[in-house]
């Protein structure tokens, strides 16, 4: 069974499905219709709309498990996927959670314990405060050591959800607070910290895999360095600034992490990397598959989701740290529904159109199709289009034509946006932090479409000759979607 | 024959053009605010085609209605459009500094900080939302005193809803 929905829950199907496995999806009252509900062997209703009464609620899950006789179940990323208590439940329901142990999540989770973690084990970590509600004297020791600017980040933390910078001492208190509510409201744990701010990083992590019987490996790294809002929207494998030696270090630190939290399954291991000095630090371990886990896969010609059904059913590990060698490039670009034009306000409607590319070394991990409806109660990736090729250059071009080859209407999206990123001579040559969207001005104006202008206002001249009639074909909002015939028609609705 | 106007909508500024098109065959005459184009338009579809100018280039296309809104992807750029309608009396835009304060994007009511009959500042925040698990501020676009607060907690909210509504601004108060 898996406990998740849109592209992950697909990408999930996919591997069991090729290993012979039936599967079971859940799915929310908006999400009857989707991909991940339809390609299933058997789909069970969460009856509810919002997050929290469908993929957050344990009990509802862990009944349908039984229920439908899974034997398993793989939570994907976000909603229950590192929730210790989840996977306890499912451990005492007798059901596989796969994934790791509830103690190595618990340790791993929480930001403070895992960089004690690991810092035992020997990798570098950035300095932090212990955790703090408001200015007192621990806060005022670490604002004398380190000073500003700073970060409040969240304990429970995770997608820059609970986490502030902080320029000045009048700045502090109230972003302790909002950070701390933000934090309340997405995790439930609404205890936060400082961390030292280390300027113009490189967002590096490294996959790691590691089996029941002591087997533990590296599988290379990703760069995510390019984000908004701290999200990740761009990933690259190889990275461009690491020598041999850099991620050498790196691998190690992560393996050593993985073997001292006694960690089993898939897991990522996030660093700094700073720019300047190029020193590394371990930032945290996500204790689940990552979204950009694909551009590993296209590398290294593996298969994740298959290693982490395989390690749950209790296999070795029978690849060899020797044998890891990636082999050219990939990047990946998350499709969100969002205006980057309008400070990535997300953006809602109904997917009228969606022409993904295809071609050489393109693969597209979607949980969308056209015709949907795109609402606001769940994450807004819609899907990521990841480029292979040889080499940087070539795995690039890919990305680039494939984005100005898919369209996409009814809803905004960032495939233009992306696009820009992506042939933007600084991306192009690998020389990019993590604040290279927001210190790049050039990027919040569409790249002169104005060209086109012209044949776009001829062309709409053509259409309403073509169509006038059509306007509007279906009305917008609500109540709309509810006439739809299509909708509704499975649902023995008589009027 | 057909004839009408349009309006661009783009983030920058909408533009309002006139059009008159003739279709015959695949060859499309388009004349735009009294500039001439022609186009060889090979449909593949009523909504998906091919287009060669007169350069001798050719142009891909995808075109949809979304709402109201006409949506032409062309050559990897989208373009918004819509059909300009003749104004009924007495419909007006909201000026900016008008009195309502709207969500600019789809959420739910997550805290609301003032009450009616306080008075607020020009850049205070006033409503906190939540929309795709992000935590939104929504702030006063200008000083006044609130008249009244028509969402509640925890209510989902549309984009473009009326989150808060200021008293009328006086001619006095708005001159300076």
């Amino acid at each position: 069974m898996v406990a998740n929905r849109g592209e992950i829950a697909v990408r999930v199907q996919q591997t069991l499905k090729t290993l012979g496995i039936s599967t079971v999806a859940v799915y929310s009252d908006p999400d009857a219709t989707a991909p991940h509900v339809l390609m299933a062997d058997e789909a069970w209703p969460l009856d509810g709309k919002s997050a929290a009464e469908t993929y957050l609620d344990m009990e509802k899950i862990i009944t349908i498990a039984h229920r439908s006789g899974a034997e398993a179940i793989h939570p994907g990323y976000g909603f229950l996927s590192e929730n210790p208590m989840f996977a306890r439940a499912c451990a005492e329901a007798g059901i596989v959670f796969i994934g790791p142990t509830p103690e190595s999540m618990e340790a791993l989770g929480d930001k403070i314990s895992s960089k004690e973690l690991a810092q035992q084990a020997g990798a570098p970590v950035v300095p932090n405060s212990p955790p703090c509600d408001r200015v007192d004297d621990a806060v005022d020791r670490f604002v004398a050591t380190w000073g500003f600017p700073l970060l409040v980040k969240a304990a429970a933390g995770g997608g820059g959800r609970g986490m502030r910078l902080v320029n000045s001492v009048e700045g502090l208190a109230p972003a302790l607070e909002s950070a701390g509510r933000e934090a309340q409201a997405a995790f439930g744990d609404g205890r936060v910290f400082l961390e030292r701010y280390i300027p113009r990083p490189r967002h590096v992590e490294i996959q790691v895999l590691a089996d029941g019987l002591g087997n533990t490996l590296h599988l290379l790294e990703r760069d995510c360095s390019i984000q908004r809002r701290y999200q990740k929207i761009i990933e690259e494998t190889p990275s461009p600034v690491l020598t041999p030696e850099l991620r050498r270090r790196m691998g190690e630190a992560a393996v050593a992490v993985t073997r001292s939290a006694g960690y089993v399954n898939a897991g990522t291991v996030e660093f700094l990397v700073d720019s300047e000095s190029g020193e590394f630090y371990f930032l945290e371990m996500n204790t689940r598959l990552q979204v950009e886990h694909p551009i590993t896969e296209e590398v290294l010609g593996l298969d994740l989701v298959e290693w982490q059904v395989r390690i749950a059913s209790g296999e070795k590990l029978t690849l060899k740290q020797e044998d890891i060698q990636a082999r050219g490039h990939a990047v990946e670009c998350r499709i969100y529904a969002e205006d980057p034009y309008n400070d990535f306000a997300p953006s809602v409607g109904t997917l009228e159109r969606w022409l993904p590319p295809n071609g050489p070394g393109l693969r597209l991990d979607s949980g969308v199709t056209q015709g949907q409806t795109v609402s606001t109660y769940y994450d807004s990736m819609l899907a990521k289009l990841i480029a292979w090729g040889p080499d940087r250059v070539s795995s690039l071009r890919r990305m680039e034509l494939a984005l100005s080859q898919f369209p996409v209407l009814g809803l905004v999206t960032n495939i233009q946006f992306l696009r820009q990123v992506i042939r933007h001579p600084q991306f192009m040559e690998g020389d990019y932090d993590t604040g290279f969207l927001s210190g790049n001005s050039e990027l919040s104006q569409p790249e002169s479409p104005e060209e086109d202008l012209n044949l776009a206002q001829a062309l709409v001249a053509w259409a309403m000759d073509q169509a006038p009639s059509q306007q509007p074909r279906i009305q917008a909002g609500p109540a709309a979607a509810q006439n739809n015939p299509w909708r509704t028609a499975g649902k023995l609705r008589l009027p | 024959m057909s004839q009408g106007q349009l309006r661009r909508q783009s983030p920058a500024s909408d533009q309002v053009f006139d059009y008159r098109v003739e279709t015959q065959g695949e060859t499309v005459r388009v004349n735009l605010g009294g500039d001439e184009i022609e186009l060889t338009v090979t449909a593949q579809s009523d909504q998906e085609g091919w287009c060669r100018t007169p350069d001798g280039n050719l142009h891909s296309f995808v075109w949809a209605w979304a709402g109201h809104s006409l949506e032409l992807w062309l050559d990897g750029n989208v373009f918004t459009f819509e059909r300009v309608e003749r104004r009924r009396q007495g419909d007006r835009e909201s000026p900016v500094g008008g009195a309502d304060i709207v969500a600019l994007m789809p959420g739910t009511v997550e805290q609301i900080l003032v009450q009616p009959g306080d008075p607020v500042e020009r850049g205070q925040t006033v409503i906190i939302m939540e929309s795709m698990k992000m935590e939104l501020s929504v702030a006063a676009h200008r000083d006044g005193v609130v008249k009244q607060i028509p969402v509640g907690l925890g209510q989902q909210v549309d984009k473009g809803m009326r989150l808060l509504e200021l008293e009328e601004q006086s001619e006095e108060a708005a001159s300076n």
